[in-house]
């Protein structure tokens, strides 16, 4: 059999295994529970169907699973979002690990599809999940086998998405049937999964009891918040080297994430806006001291717009159109349509890094936004 | 964004969520049957042991109730510590 795994570079693994060594150290309840539970292991018999970023830190949780008894297979929940020497060490170690830095979409439905396959005649038993693809893959492959029928893609996430998967079935006829009827449940890390569930569940429609682990409070008030208040400038930072102190910032969206992402903006001296649908996290914000706009207002007057709505669209085409030269455009939501992106395709972009674009817009100015994410 | 342009959130922060999700693993996986296929969030005394866990690598010193303080508010001296309906 081939290898079970697909990284970009194996012998990436020696770097990425110091990179969780540290990790470790900074990862207090991880190891408490390893230390807890490493004898009695109460996942023994739990096979794992995981989604999730593949960085340093998930390598530290995947290990605690399998200390805890747990057998794992694992795809990573966004095409950008993977660190290759974190996927080296989980592949080096022996443990399946699907997932490329800048994978294509099409890669990622597949792979999608490889964490479901335990061969044998055996089946994932658990799902844990990030936004729910995982979850959904599983899902509308028996709602597809017991006759549902999918609409059309609306996008080319959701053309791989239907190409995959009934790809798979045609493949293995029955076995996404049978992985549903054996998961006993999902544990599902983020907002934008926890509403897709609470959108099945409500349809009655969800085959396995599932915990939100988003909405525990040491989760989204500690990870949304404080997470995003030291990664969203870290990452402007590194993708543009724009001097953030003195810009005008306008962040969408002032839940958890927004909340953290406008907090990281002013800490780095910009001037921060804040546009919300809401009335009470408008409020929040306006109490904050951001002045809370709305997108068409801040279009004209911000260098630096972050989306963290969970919503489509929230900068359109329009609004980029309007926008000042060189403005930085980028989201930190689950989702990248929160910018409207595929109405740009048109528009011809210049790779500076692959998740660093520029574009020259007919618009203001020769020079232009550039939609970072 | 800052999983595709940096390297995504701090290890220390990540623990407390992951945390969370290692415990939703064990719930789910230990007790099949007891929960309905309906959507949950982890019950409080776990999200307490979270926050718990990740208490003394910041050198935190954390105050205990007297009994009588306990029963001022109604809690045990072990918590929970709020209602469930307690937002922070």
């Amino acid at each position: 059999m081939a290898h079970d795994y697909v990284v970009a570079d194996l012998s990436l693994a020696d770097f990425g295994r110091k990179e969780i060594m540290i990790a470790e150290t900074e990862m207090p309840g991880l190891m408490a529970l390893r230390a807890e539970y490493g004898a009695s292991k109460p996942l023994k018999g739990a096979r794992i169907t995981g989604s999730l970023h593949m960085t340093i830190q998930t390598a530290v949780l995947i290990e605690t699973l399998v200390d805890l008894g747990a057998e794992v297979r694992w795809a990573t929940c966004n095409i950008y979002s993977t660190q290759d020497h974190a996927a080296a060490a989980i592949a080096a170690a022996g443990i399946p690990v699907f997932a490329i830095k800048g994978e294509s979409l099409a890669d990622y439905w597949d792979y999608v599809g490889r964490i479901f396959d335990w061969g044998d005649g055996q089946t994932a038993n658990m799902i844990l999940d990030d936004g729910g693809d995982a979850t959904m893959f599983a899902l509308w492959g028996a709602r597809l086998e017991a006759g549902d029928t999918l609409g059309e893609p609306g996008n080319e996430e959701e053309v791989e998405f239907q190409r995959a998967l009934k790809a798979y079935i045609k493949d293995k006829p029955g076995y996404l049937t049978m992985s549903v009827a054996h998961i006993k449940g999902v544990s599902e890390e983020t907002t934008t999964g926890v509403h897709r569930l609470y959108q099945i569940a409500k349809d009655g429609k969800l085959p396995f009891p599932a915990i939100n682990v988003n909405d525990s409070v040491t989760k989204s008030k500690f990870d949304n918040l404080y997470g995003c208040k030291e990664s969203l400038v870290d990452a402007i930072r590194r993708a543009t080297d724009v001097m953030l102190a003195g810009k005008v910032a306008c962040v969408a969206g002032f839940g958890d994430v927004g909340k953290g992402s406008a907090a990281s903006l002013r800490q780095g001296g910009a001037r921060v806006m804040v546009t919300e649908v809401d009335p009470i996290c408008a409020l929040q914000a306006a109490m904050e001291g951001y002045e809370v706009v709305t997108m068409e207002e801040a279009v004209t007057r911000a260098d630096i717009f972050v989306t963290a709505t969970g919503n489509e669209d929230v900068i359109t085409a329009d609004h980029m159109k309007a926008m000042r030269p060189m403005s930085i455009v980028c989201n930190i939501g689950h989702f990248d349509s929160e910018i409207q992106i595929s109405a740009l395709s048109n528009y011809k972009w210049d790779e500076i890094k692959p998740t660093l674009l520029s574009s020259p817009m007919a618009s203001r100015s020769s020079s232009s936004p550039r939609a970072v994410w | 964004m800052n999983l595709g342009c940096a390297t995504g959130h701090p290890s220390f922060v990540m623990s407390s969520s992951f945390t969370n999700q290692v415990l939703a693993q064990i719930e789910l996986f230990t007790n099949p049957g007891q929960y309905e296929n309906k959507v949950y969030v982890l019950p409080k005394h776990l999200d307490e042991k979270v926050a718990a866990l990740h208490l003394e690598k910041l050198g935190v010193k954390l105050t205990k109730l007297t009994p009588k303080q306990a029963a001022y508010i109604g809690v045990g001296g072990e918590g929970p510590f709020k209602p469930d309906h307690y937002r922070y």
